[in-house]
Parts: C-alpha cells; structure tokens; sequence
C-alpha cells in the first residue's frame, strides 16, 4: 500500500505541494495527473524516499519513508520520467548492480526473461548511451521490477516511446498489477491513463483537485463516455484551488 | 560501503580502464596519452634539481598561509559542497535504494579520491625531493594535506548551501572581503603599517598562533625528514579524521540541501521542478530587447561565466590584492614586486592555458549543433559570436592580473624605465584583447577542423586527457605565434618611442588581430556548416 498523509513540499519559499493525502491499494493502478509544474514529480520524490517531506507523512507498505527509510525502501522501485543510467556500466552489470542492492541472488531468471521478452535482452553487454530510448526505458523498468516491489512508482513511463515499446511497458504495468503490486504513475498522455487506471489523483499547484474513479468523476461531471482529456480541462478550469 | 556499492565502484573503475585500453588503439589516443606522460616525466625531472634548494622550515608558514587562504575562500566563494552532489545516475538508482547515507557518501569520497591522488602525484613531482623515500613521505603528506582541505571545502560548502537561502552566510563572505579589502586599503594608504618583511610579518606571534591549525596538515608535506614527518603526519591523519567525521556530520544535518544541489544538477537539463532552485545572480547587463541575433550569443555566452563564477567576491578579492601590493609597493618593494611577478606570470600563462579553462564559446555549444544552427545566423557570424565570448572573458581575466603585475612590478628596477610607466599598462590591455582572440581562435578552429580531438565537455584526469590539453597549449603557442608576426613587424621602436606610441602599438596589436580574425572567421564558417556531430564527439575524452 502507498499512503500519502499530508504531504507538503516547499521549495524555499514556494509550495510545490501542499497537504496531499492519497492511498493506492494492492493491484491498483492510480493515475497522478496535472498540468506541468502541478507537483506530481515532487509527489513521487518524496514517496520514494528521494526527497524529504517538509511536513506529513508518506508510507510504503506501513514504513514511514523518512523513520523507515530502509525498510520502505526495500519495497518500493521507482522509475523517473528520464532514467539515467551509469556510464561505465553494461546492460547486465546495472541489472546486477540493482539487485546487490536489493539483495536479490537469483540474477539468471531475470537476464532470461530480459533476453526472451525485450529488445534490450540482446545487448545486455552494451553501454546505456548505445541504446534508444525504448530500450533505456525497458532497462529501468527491468531494474526497478527485479525485487518484485509492493509499490510500483512511475514518473511519465510512456513518453517519447515508440507504439510497439507503450505496449510492451503497459504489459509491464498490467502484470506488474496483476501480481498485487500497487502502482502510481503520472503521465500526460490521457488516453493511456484512461487505459491503465482504475483511478487518479489530479493535482493542480500542488493540490488535489479531484480524486477517485475515472466513471465516478466523469458522472458527477455529466462526461460519462467522453475521452479523459475533457474531464481532465473540465476539473482544472472549473475549480480554483 | 555496501556490497553494491562496492560492486558498482569495482566495475566503473574496470569498464573505465577497458574503455581507456580501446581508445588508446586509436593513433590520436595514443599521441596524446603519449604527450601526457612525456609532461609527467618531464616534470618529475625538473623537480629533482631543486631539491637542495628549498628551506622546508622556512617554507612552512609560507604554505599554511596558502592552505588558510585556500580554506577561507572555500567558506566564502566555494562550491566545495559540489563534490558531494549526486550524479543524474546516482540520483536514479541509488538514492530511491535501500542504502545508507553514510554509504553513498563514502562513495563519493572516494571519487573525490581519484582526484586528489592525481593531484598529490603532480604535486610530488613539482616539488623537490631528495629521495625515493623522501617522495613517498611527501606524497602521503600532500595526499594528507589536499584530503584534510578537501573535505574542509565540503563541510564548508554543505553549510555555505544551507545558508545561502537565507543570504546571512553570503552577508558574512561580503563583511569578511570587505575587512580584507578595508584592511589592504588602509595599509595602502599608510594609515596602518605593514610589516617590514613578509617573512618577519608570518614569523609574528599574532600571525604565528593564526595559522598553527593550518600547519598541522601542511608539515607532513613539507617536513620531509623521517623523524619530524612520522610525528606531523599522525597528527594531520588525526585531523583528516575529524573532518571526516565533521563532513559526515553536516550532510546528515544538510541532507535535504545536499539533495536538493543533486536534483538541481539533474533537473537542469530535464525541466524538472528543482531546476528553478538552481540560485542565479542576475546576468552583468540585461539583454536588450532588439538588436543583432549574435549579441544574444555573447550575451548568453557572458551570463553563463558571470552565473557559475563568484564574480562579485572576486571583483572584491581583486580590489583587495590590488591596494594590498600597493601597500607593498610603499613598505617592502622586494614583497610587492615578488607579487606583480607571479601575476605577470600568471597573465602568460592564462593566455596561453586560459583556453583550456575559459570554455563558453561554440566548444561549449557544439554539442548543440542542430541547435546552432537553426538560429537564424550565418555560420561565420556565430562563430564570432562564440569568439568573442571566451576572449572577452579571458581578456578580464588576464587584465585584471596585468593591472597587479604592473602596480607590483612598476617599482622593480630589474624592467626597463619604459615598461614602468603607465602608457605601457595601458599599451598592454589595448593588446590583450588581440592576444585573446587569437589563441580562442586557435582553440575553435581546432573545435571545427578537429571535433574528434576537442574535449567538448571539458573533463580532465587521464593521461590522454593531459596530453590532449598539451597539445592544445603547444598548438596555441605556435598558431598564435604565426598570427601574432604581423601585429609585431609593426611594433615601433618602443624605448625610443613616447608613451603614445606604445599605446598605439598595443591598440594596433588587437586591430591586426582582428583583422586575422575576421579573414579566418569567413572561411571557418564554411566548414561550420558542413560540420557534421558524431556521437564520439559528445563522449569528449
């Protein structure tokens, strides 16, 4: 489970957020959406333990992220939306590297997997800046997945990437899901959103503006049918925070 | 240090090593690996004739004199707390990871590591030594000694980081240079009497009792001689020690600023929400709204120095050396001459190593290529614009320098009477802007005739590296040489000649220069457009 508590950001004198409170359950699919600048990759620092918050609380699984940093921690694996990788480090040697750190023996199973099911499995001996930005993406993911997280944060997984590797990484997503893992991804591709997610959390300047299910808040609104990206202008326009 | 962090040390220094070993196939690797320990060698070398010559006791105060000025302008201009900033990779993997702070900063100390080993060899090699024995004692003495600093600068950064929201830490830097300055001004009046000889002034027991913290860790690398150096160098590990557990101790109090400068970094080139914390004096003149496309270039160009650099703590420290050695020149000559020496040297050496430094020009920019060249700008236009940046910035830098040179030199009887006068100060920062576009020249064209041998990203450390910068200097020396010949055919008779004449001959050196310029500049531009941005051009080393 992912619990956000009150969680509040400041950035010197400006608040990046402000008072969020959400809860992504087991095997859910949660969309954080907003404008750019509305907080969502300040929202996902800081439950992933990147970014201290200035006040509230955020929980992975039970484990306060900041008393309990290591024990939440090892729950939880998170993707930003441009994954850099190190330099002088293979393919294979990153998805060594990441499961050393999360103590994960069994490293075989997954360079198997990587070889069967992804195009970057072929050249697992090769350096990041030799592969496209579909294949990087395959790795981080590959990465973040190899201790088989309870929660699942990512941060515009599906941006710049070809058709055929947005489907593979909703493949990804869907099992990933499947498997009980509670996930929390932003994006601002809509269509996707509405294709993955049960629910979402829409943020503008760094407060919820709407939170619950894409049916229940396309009613209340009189959208039922309609594409998200007209929920999503209605929410943002109609109320101020 | 974790298991994966060693993992991950373990196979950066590995692959690192390979990658080195390819290249080095390369005949241009090879050269410049080749010039690179050639400049080691040759250096270790003439160290070695100088050994009788240093007094180590005498030297002592001198060199933690050197250490304190090093450690107050980290606490006050430093950026010490950088060394510490995660990488976008690490800000990626580790940070989210279920690892201990302490970890990843062992992890980044010992980074820091490389280049402090690196720097201790050169140091060793500059300085003499008597024996092989007595170069390893120095060479764990200066290991000790640039650690110890190092991490100083990284606690005194972490906490200048955390202060510097609040503007009390930079009021503090502002009060502090101002004494310096107020105190070098009174002086320079007369007002207050300087010491006679400088070294009877760091021998007094005020200065003495002020700079004993700094000779704990400087004595080890100077006293050389087995029993004094075993006894200093316990005690300057012990105070390495201290630092250490002083650096550890602030990035757990500042742990969010030092994120925070990581995310920064990261974000910077990703649009994400830290990169508006990233603290930006205002540019020097604001740009105007209308006007040529190329003065957008420079103007950026400018920006970019004046918002990396501490330009306003070091206009300051300039004012400050400078009535500093003019209250030399009226106590203790010999002091203030010594010190307009070492500037003048320093203006040399500027001029011709300032290019490997000074970078804001289309060396920084060609990365951008496709960028570069949609702007609505001929190809020889904005490789003006890009000249002209870097050699207006290393025009300030050298004439700043020129300016001490000369109040310290102007009373040494060893120059001719005509080089003292104030006509030649002037004659001289009329040339500088000639003498710096040609060896930015030099250095561009080499960015567009030879992309694959310039360093775009400007990183240093290996051999190939070293020798590449060599290189650089040689070819600067040289080119700049063949373009400065016809500027100096023209230079009159100076000694016979009035103070006009050598004024004329400085603003004629740069009025030829520019003349070289422009002509080279056109037929550059047409290679610029047919440039074409490989991949291992962005690798740089």
């Amino acid at each position: 489970m992912i619990e956000a508590l009150a969680l509040t950001r400041r950035y010197g004198g400006r608040v990046a957020v402000r008072e969020l409170s959400f809860a992504v359950r087991p095997g859910e699919v949660v969309g954080l959406l907003g404008p750019n600048g509305a907080g969502k990759t300040t929202t996902l620092r800081m439950l992933a333990g990147v970014l201290r918050p200035t006040s509230g609380t955020a929980r992975i699984s039970g484990h306060d992220i900041v008393a309990e940093a290591l024990a939440a921690k090892r729950r939880l694996a998170f993707v930003p939306d441009e994954p850099r990788f190190f330099d002088y480090l293979t393919v294979e040697e990153h998805l060594r590297f990441v499961a050393r750190v999360h103590g994960v023996r069994e490293v075989e199973p997954h360079l198997q997997h990587l070889a069967e099911h992804t195009t970057v499995g072929a050249r697992l001996a090769a350096f990041p800046s030799e592969l496209s930005r579909g294949m990087r993406q395959e790795l981080a993911l590959s990465c973040a997945l190899i201790h088989e997280p309870v929660a699942l944060l990512l941060d515009e997984p599906l941006t710049g990437l070809d058709p055929i590797a947005i489907r593979r990484t909703k493949n990804v997503v869907r099992a990933a899901a499947a498997r009980g893992t509670c996930i929390l991804l932003s994006s601002h591709l809509l269509h996707l959103v509405a294709e993955l997610c049960e629910r979402i959390v829409l943020l503008r300047e760094g407060q919820s503006v709407a939170q619950g299910t894409i049916a229940d808040l396309a009613r209340d609104r009189a959208l039922e049918g309609r594409p998200l990206e007209e929920l999503f202008v209605s929410l943002l326009t109609d109320q101020a925070p | 240090m974790s298991d994966a962090l060693r993992y991950l040390a373990t196979r950066t220094v590995v692959n690192a090593a390979r990658r080195l070993a390819r290249r080095l196939r390369q005949p241009r690797y090879f050269i410049t690996a080749l010039a690179g320990l050639a400049w080691l060698a040759f250096l270790g070398r003439a160290g070695v004739p100088r050994a009788q010559a240093a007094d180590p006791a005498a030297a002592l105060p001198a060199a933690a004199l050197g250490a304190m000025v090093f450690v107050v302008w980290g606490w006050l201009f430093g950026t010490g707390a950088r060394a510490l900033a995660f990488s976008p990779a690490e800000v990626t993997w580790l940070l989210p990871a279920p690892l201990r702070r302490t970890g990843l900063v062992n992890l980044k100390l010992l980074r820091l590591q490389g280049l402090v080993l690196l720097n201790s060899v050169l140091w060793v090699l500059l300085l003499p030594s008597t024996d092989v024995g007595a170069t390893l004692r120095r060479m764990l003495g200066v290991w000790c000694l640039l650690s110890t600093v190092a991490l100083h600068r990284i606690a005194a950064g972490l906490l200048r980081s955390r202060a510097a929201g609040s503007r009390w830490l930079r009021l503090v830097g502002a009060v502090v240079a101002g004494a310096l300055l107020g105190l070098a001004l009174l002086m320079a009046s007369g007002t207050l009497a300087a010491p006679a000889h400088t070294e009877a002034w760091l021998g007094s027991p005020p200065m003495r009792a002020l700079l004993w913290p700094f000779t704990i860790p400087v004595r080890p690398a100077i006293m050389v001689d087995a029993p004094n150096w075993a006894s200093s160098l316990l005690a300057a590990l012990a105070l390495m020690a201290l630092h250490l557990v002083w650096v550890h101790r602030a990035e757990r109090s500042h742990e969010d600023s030092s994120t925070m400068q990581s995310l920064a970094h990261l974000d910077g080139s990703t649009g994400g929400p830290a990169a508006s914390l990233r603290r930006g004096s205002a540019p020097i003149v604001p740009l105007a709204r209308t006007g040529p496309a190329a003065f957008a270039l420079v103007w950026k160009n400018a920006a970019a120095v004046a918002r990396r650099r501490g330009l306003f703590g070091a206009a300051l420290l300039w004012m400050a050396l400078c009535a500093g050695v003019e209250a030399f020149v009226r106590l203790d000559a010999a002091a203030a001459a010594y010190v307009g020496a070492f500037a003048a040297t320093w203006v040399g050496f500027a001029l011709f190593t300032g290019p490997q430094f000074i970078r804001n020009d289309l060396r920084h920019d060609l990365p951008h290529l496709a960028s570069l060249r949609a702007l609505p700008l001929r190809a020889d236009t904005l490789l003006a614009a890009e000249l002209v940046s870097s050699a207006s910035t290393l025009t300030v830098l050298t004439a700043a320098l020129t300016v001490v040179a000369f109040l310290g030199l102007r009373v040494s009887p060893e120059l001719p009477v005509w080089l003292r006068q104030w006509p030649a100060l002037v004659g001289i920062l009329l040339a500088l802007p000639g003498f710096s576009l040609i060896v930015m020249l030099v250095q561009n064209a080499g960015a567009v005739l030879f992309p694959e041998w310039t360093h775009l990203t400007g990183r240093t450390g290996s051999a190939a590296a070293l020798g590449t910068n060599l290189l650089g200097v040689i070819v600067t020396m040289l080119a700049g040489s063949v373009l400065l010949l016809p500027a100096l055919v023209l230079l009159p008779d100076v000694p016979e000649s009035g103070g006009r004449a050598i004024i004329g001959t400085g603003a004629m050196i740069s009025v030829v220069a520019l003349a070289e310029c422009w002509l080279v500049v056109r037929w550059l531009g047409g290679r610029l457009e047919r440039l074409e941005f490989t991949d291992e051009m962005s690798a740089g080393e």
